[in-house]
């Protein structure tokens, strides 16, 4: 588990993370999302040792993370800008991680490589962005580390390669517990990733919420309602945000999804329907339930 | 995994990614030892003989191999830099700094596997092709036993001060974000505290008078601060054979002790330094202000030195202070609009550099009427230029290979070593007298125009055209060094006129705490006496028959007429001859050097010998003046006739000169008659001699004498006592002035 109490780090007059409350629990995928400068990269600085906190802890499995070795071999940080050794090769790289992961799998990492039909003896500095991605995230898993830290991974990894992400992750989640702490800045990058979302903005968290209980929580419904009718005739039925169209409502609802139904059934609508959120619509209800404007915070 | 291994791993691993460094030195190492070791072997067949050649070759590989080669201390000084940027130069990026701190390797380690690797990519190449330069040097006919120790003082002094400087560079790099702002950070560490030395030191230079130049000022110990000076300053002693090797140790101790803070640095540097100028903070103010005062009182005195005026000297402080903390603003910044930021310190740096120079100039501390109380000054040391100025300071010192050298001492730093002088009443009154003179030569040297300064200059200017020369004001440098009662050492200098001092000098050199501090030779025992030597002209003889007793007798007979001199003896009499009391070490060095010249005649290499060739023959001479009948009588009770050589000089000609103040070349006559040449030849004061007395002034009228000794004819200088020129010859100058 990872908690953050207080946490807080300034650069001089500005405050990039203010004093954040976070725990991340093992087994999930972890979204951290936000607009640059949110303090997404620095609370994964932070939380891999890079940055010394100005105030508050940052521990992992109750170790304090900033110069401790133990705690440090419990997760490999993939940062926006990873760094390879100057005309290095893939395998070159491997050598080296080899070194400080004492786990560190040889021959799946040489598996994976060939899955992503990725050129081990290949100068990394020739490879596109896409494939510096992959490369290392191949490294980091490979690393058997218990959490992988992934800051803005996957922005720019295709679809298909995403979904081969994927898969490795759930895969790692089921077989050995890994949780992936994935940054981004892009909503729709982490909805088919993430099991649990943390909102940054201006350096403080916004919401953190479990994604399925989320979705399970909060539905929209069309419907056309007995003529006379109003939303707010509804009893019963919590409305985050109502939209007209013509005679077509589009609400969305908190609750569970029977009970929805039910006082939709009992209200004998012309017609309804539920019909699933995206994690964008969630988050947009959600922030302006506590009077954001999402779209100003991240789209 | 062991931690231990772990280390090695990320040592060869670290390597591997700097194996651009280590090829650039081993390509420079290789190119530097062995190929030149090679090429200079070539030599040998250069010369007629195997014997010649081996020489010349012995000669330049030893010099090349050698600790003082200037050459290698340049290239170490650049390794230095190149290793200690490139070791930390991943902290100047954020990528590498994510990388590196992120992984499980705490940032002791790292700093240890990088520090240890800054040095391993110099060590090595160049151990391994010094090694093979020595090799191929003994292949070639060197002697390996001569050989062997050089070479490892070589390396192990050299790879010290390399560690010492690469460690400076390496804090710098901690220091800084930026791997320029790294490399101008390893020269503010290598020069700011120099060069503020020095800017001090020159305006104690410029605007005092009594200000004295001495090893034991504060500013040249702050030399030794810079990493480079140090290492400069210890070749150099390395060159006058001196023994360097507790500077080198305590060198290594102080790169250990930043090779510590280093790591220390380390630790608490932030991560989020990498692309900024500075690492820390409080650094930035700690740099900024010494380089901004430095230069604003460089510039202040680059402009007084152009115009010896306050009006510029102001304009100056004031560029340097804004030019400077504006370029170092841009720096710490990387931003042009930011470079007047801190406008205050700005102000304050200028304001404290204003202060200075008015201190200085205007003597706003007192410093040249400072006259200690006698009550506070526990014992002085005092070096009169004209007393001493003929001592020869230091002692012979025989080195490895069998060859000696003379350590020279500064006759300041002897006397300040040795002298315990207590007579602080008489002192303080010649000092008196100094501060007297030295506020009027204040006046002189800063009258504000040209025409003011030449008006003071002209009082103590001769302007005489008489052929008749005045007695004119005989000054001499005094310099004093108080400890006092707290054990504080305060130093100044005077320029004194002689006549205002006459009574306080005459006992200042009959005090015998004076003399045994001023001349070596009253603290010389019998025993350390090898060979009495006694010289005139260019005649030298060794007194090697002489027993214990004899020397005794002579040495105390010479040394109580010496310590009995007065002035008016000073004054009218030049010494007949120079004595020697040589110490047994010194004979074996002037036998050596003898040998030495023989060996390069017989070889060719030398045609003549001037007088200064024979350095060792030719120190620690003291005159014999007419007046020390003791001393004359046993010298010649050993057959000596002390005097006598002038009058044995077969003198062909002298020609007379006279410089006037009308005409730009200098007027002679010519003297041939024999009748004429012998009533002069009592009268010549050979130049040599005339050396070894100050007081006793010279006419302006002087000559030059062709003789013929042992069958060679020579041309000498020679000169006259003041007004003993006798009348003919001034009457023919005269003439010829005409």
């Amino acid at each position: 588990m990872i908690e953050a109490v207080n946490l807080t780090k300034r650069f001089d007059d500005i405050v990039a993370v203010d004093h954040i409350n976070a725990t991340i629990r093992t087994g999930s995928v972890f979204g951290l999302i936000g607009t640059n400068g949110a303090g997404k990269s620095t609370f994964l600085r932070m939380a891999a040792g890079v940055l010394r906190p100005d105030e508050g802890t940052i521990k992992i499995d109750g170790m304090n993370v900033f110069e401790h070795e133990e705690a440090k071999r419990k997760f490999f940080y993939i940062s926006d800008d990873q760094y390879f050794f100057s005309n290095a090769t893939p395998l070159d790289m491997m050598h080296y991680y080899r070194i400080v992961y004492p786990e560190f799998q040889e021959e799946r990492f040489h598996g994976l490589m060939k899955n992503f039909d990725l050129d081990e003896r290949r100068k990394i500095n020739t490879f596109s962005k896409g494939m510096k991605k992959q490369v290392s995230v191949i490294c980091g898993v490979c690393a058997q580390t218990e959490y992988l830290f992934c800051d803005e991974t996957f922005d720019g990894l295709d679809p298909v390669m995403r979904q081969a992400v994927k898969s490795i992750f759930a895969n790692d989640m089921q077989e050995r517990n890994l949780t992936p702490i994935i940054a981004s800045h892009n909503l729709r990058e982490l909805e088919d990733i993430c099991d649990h979302v943390g909102l940054l903005h201006k350096g403080g968290i916004l919401l953190s919420r479990d994604l399925d209980e989320m979705k399970m929580n909060i539905h929209k419904v069309q419907c056309v309602l007995q003529p006379g009718m109003e939303p707010e005739d509804l009893v019963g039925l919590e409305l985050l945000k109502t939209e007209r169209r013509g005679k077509l409502l589009t609400l969305t609802v908190r609750g569970d999804l029977s009970r929805v139904e039910f006082i939709m059934q009992h209200a004998s609508p012309v017609f309804y329907e539920t019909i699933p959120l995206s994690l964008e619509e969630i988050f947009i209800s959600e922030t302006e339930v506590v009077g954001y404007d999402i779209k100003k915070l991240i789209f | 995994m062991t931690s231990k291994s772990l280390y090695f791993k990320l040592v060869r691993e670290d390597l591997k990614r700097r194996l651009w460094a280590a090829a650039l030195i081993g390509l420079g190492c290789f190119f530097m030892f062995p190929v030149v070791a090679a090429f200079l072997a070539g030599e040998i067949r250069d010369f007629a003989s195997y014997e010649k050649g081996l020489e010349a070759y012995t000669r330049d590989m030893s010099a090349w191999l050698s600790f003082d080669n200037a050459f290698m201390t340049f290239c170490m000084i650049v390794a230095a830099l190149i290793c200690g940027l490139s070791s930390f130069s991943y902290l100047n990026a954020k990528n590498k700094v994510d990388f590196y701190h992120s992984i499980p390797v705490i940032r002791e380690k790292l700093y240890a596997v990088n520090y240890l690797n800054g040095i391993l990519i110099l060590a090595v190449p160049y151990a391994v092709s010094i090694f093979a330069a020595a090799v191929i040097g003994i292949s070639n006919g060197m002697e390996a036993a001569k050989l062997w120790p050089l070479v490892l003082d070589s390396f192990v002094l050299n790879l010290i001060y390399f560690v010492l400087n690469y460690t400076v560079v390496v804090i710098a790099s901690m220091m800084t974000g930026h791997l320029v702002i790294g490399f101008l950070g390893s020269n503010v560490f290598a020069f700011l505290i120099p060069s503020m030395a020095g800017i001090l030191q020159a305006y104690f230079q410029v605007f005092f008078i009594t200000y004295v130049d001495h090893s034991e000022t504060l500013m040249m110990r702050l030399m030794h601060v810079s990493p480079v000076v140090e290492y400069i300053y210890q070749v150099a002693a390395y060159a006058e054979h001196q023994n360097v090797w507790p500077a080198a140790l305590a060198a290594a101790l102080v790169a250990v002790l930043l090779a510590v803070a280093g790591c220390l640095l380390y630790r608490k540097r932030p991560s989020e330094a990498a692309g900024k100028a500075m690492a820390f903070g409080v650094s930035r103010v700690i740099v900024r202000i010494p380089i901004v005062i430095s230069s604003a009182l460089g510039l202040g005195l680059f402009f007084w030195g152009m115009r010896q005026n306050m009006s510029w000297s102001v304009f100056g402080v004031i560029c340097g202070a804004v030019i400077s903390h504006c370029v170092i603003e841009i720096i710490y910044h990387f931003d042009f609009k930011k470079l007047f930021s801190h406008k205050l310190q700005l102000l304050g740096c200028t304001l404290v550099s204003m202060a200075v120079l008015f201190t200085f100039r205007y003597d706003l501390t007192g410093y040249e009427r400072y006259l200690p109380d006698a009550e506070s000054v526990r014992e002085a040391a005092v070096c009169a230029y004209s007393f001493n100025n003929w001592t020869s300071y230091g002692q012979v010192r025989q080195l490895d290979d069998g060859s000696y050298t003379w350590d020279w001492k500064n006759a300041n730093d002897y006397i300040f070593e040795h002298m315990h002088y207590g007579d602080t009443e008489n002192l303080r009154s010649i000092a008196a007298v100094g501060v007297d003179q030295t506020a009027e030569a204040r006046r002189a040297r800063f009258a504000r125009t040209e025409p003011e300064r030449e008006m003071a200059e002209k009082v103590t200017a001769d302007d005489s055209e008489n052929l008749n020369t005045p007695e004119s004001e005989v000054t001499t440098s005094i310099t004093i060094r108080y400890t006092l009662r707290s054990g504080r050492h305060v130093y100044r200098g005077y320029n004194v006129s002689l006549k205002d001092i006459m009574p306080q000098i005459e006992k200042l050199y009959q005090d015998e705490q004076y003399q045994k501090g001023a001349f070596p030779l009253m603290e010389r025992t019998v025993e350390e006496i090898g060979t009495i030597r006694y010289k005139e002209e260019s005649r030298s003889v060794g007194l090697n028959q002489m027993t214990v007793s004899e020397k005794q007798e002579l040495l105390d007979a010479y040394r109580m007429e010496f310590a009995s001199l007065t002035m008016e003896q000073m004054k009218t009499e030049y010494p007949i001859g120079l004595i020697r009391f040589t110490r047994t070490e010194d004979e074996k060095a002037i036998e050596w050097e003898r040998l030495q010249w023989e060996w390069r005649e017989r070889n060719g290499q030398v045609y003549s010998r001037s007088y200064d060739d024979g350095n060792f023959a030719a120190y620690d001479y003291y005159p014999v003046y007419p007046s020390f009948a003791q001393t004359i009588r046993l010298l010649e009770k050993q057959g000596l006739r002390p005097g006598s050589c002038l009058g044995d000089l077969d003198i062909q000609s002298i020609k007379m000169i006279c410089y006037s103040n009308t005409k730009e070349e200098a007027v002679s006559v010519m003297i041939t008659d024999p009748e004429e040449i012998r009533e002069l030849k009592p009268l010549l004061v050979l130049g040599r001699r005339g050396y070894y007395n100050d007081f006793c002034q010279m006419d302006k009228i002087y000559g030059e004498i062709v003789m013929t000794e042992d069958g060679e004819s020579s041309i000498e200088n020679v000169n006259f006592v003041r007004g003993t020129v006798p009348e003919f010859v001034k009457e023919r100058l005269r003439e010829a002035m005409k």
